[in-house]
């Protein structure tokens, strides 16, 4: 059986490389796919995912094991950071999602594939942090509420609100879904 | 469109999996312990050997027997030490060349390994 997150982090904090990359082994999927879908680049994902595990190495982190899983301490630096780099940038509404678009993907997929990514970046920001982390990171709505530090109750709303509006702007894929997929 | 249309939508938008270079490059940024250097240690016996050799001349100058003989413990008690560090040293070097397995040739012929060939040449 692996060490436990918590003695991961405290070798890691010694120096012990091969404990830090088997945390950063064991969380940075999500992580990144996250990271990589609020901001809509490669580039800031990578950079956001790696400051916030070597955010954790750091003297003044404020990660406290008693309070807060690993994993969702850093679901939360990672959308803090990756918030912060989109206000600076001042371009929400302006997602790039072909950045990540693969050569073998199907014309057809792509296209809706684009337009999910465009209707999602065409969210407020409250609402797609909270339908990214429920719907494509699989988190509990207790989870998201510690993320974004939110009630349950307000986080079960966006993620409402979030569903149907994105229920109204893809409607025209609908039948093509059931087609296709 | 109902739920279970909707959840089949978002899923056509797929993540990439993570770059190699996302973990190469926190690799590069993991803050290493730095590695002591062999200075710092070698500048505390500079610092030590000096300051015997001038407690020495001191004393010596100073035709005091009692220090006279606090200089002998001394000098006793530092040629114990590095008897000490040169019997570590020594043991330490044998065992890297043992566990290095070297191999005994003579005139290009294989003779034995290290763990066959005797202790004394």
């Amino acid at each position: 059986m692996g060490k436990a997150p918590e003695q991961l982090l405290r070798d890691a904090r010694q120096g012990k490389e091969t404990a830090f990359l088997r945390l950063f082994d064991d969380h940075h999927g999500p992580l990144f796919h996250f990271a990589l879908r609020l901001t809509g680049s490669m580039a800031h994902a990578e950079d956001i995912v790696q400051e916030s595990f070597l955010a954790l190495l750091r003297p003044g982190c404020s990660f406290d094991p008693s309070r807060a899983a690993i994993r969702t301490y850093l679901f939360g630096a990672v959308r803090n950071q990756a918030l912060n780099r989109l206000r600076r940038r001042e371009q929400c509404g302006q997602y790039n999602s072909t950045d990540h678009r693969t050569p073998e993907t199907e014309a057809l997929r792509g296209e809706m594939a684009d337009a999910v990514a465009c209707a999602i970046a065409e969210l407020p920001e409250t609402q797609r942090e909270v339908l990214l982390l429920a719907h494509y990171e699989q988190l509990s709505l207790t989870e998201i509420a510690e993320i974004t530090q939110l009630e349950v109750t307000a986080v079960k709303s966006r993620l409402q609100r979030a569903r149907a509006t994105l229920r109204e702007t893809l409607t025209s894929f609908a039948p093509i879904t059931e087609r296709t997929i | 469109m109902n739920e279970t249309d909707l959840d089949r939508l978002l899923n056509t938008w797929e993540a990439p999996a993570p770059p190699a270079s996302l973990r190469q490059g926190l690799r590069m940024r993991f803050p290493r312990a730095e590695r002591r250097s062999f200075a710092r240690p070698l500048r505390w016996a500079f610092v030590l050997a000096l300051a015997s050799a001038v407690l020495a001349i001191g004393i010596d100058q100073s035709d005091n027997a009692w220090d006279f003989r606090l200089v002998r413990v001394f000098n006793r008690y530092y040629e114990l030490v590095i008897e000490g560090f040169e019997a570590w040293r020594a043991t330490s070097i044998v065992t890297q060349i043992r566990q290095s397995e070297p191999k005994v040739y003579v005139d290009g012929q294989l003779v034995a390994h290290w763990s066959m060939a005797p202790a004394a040449g």
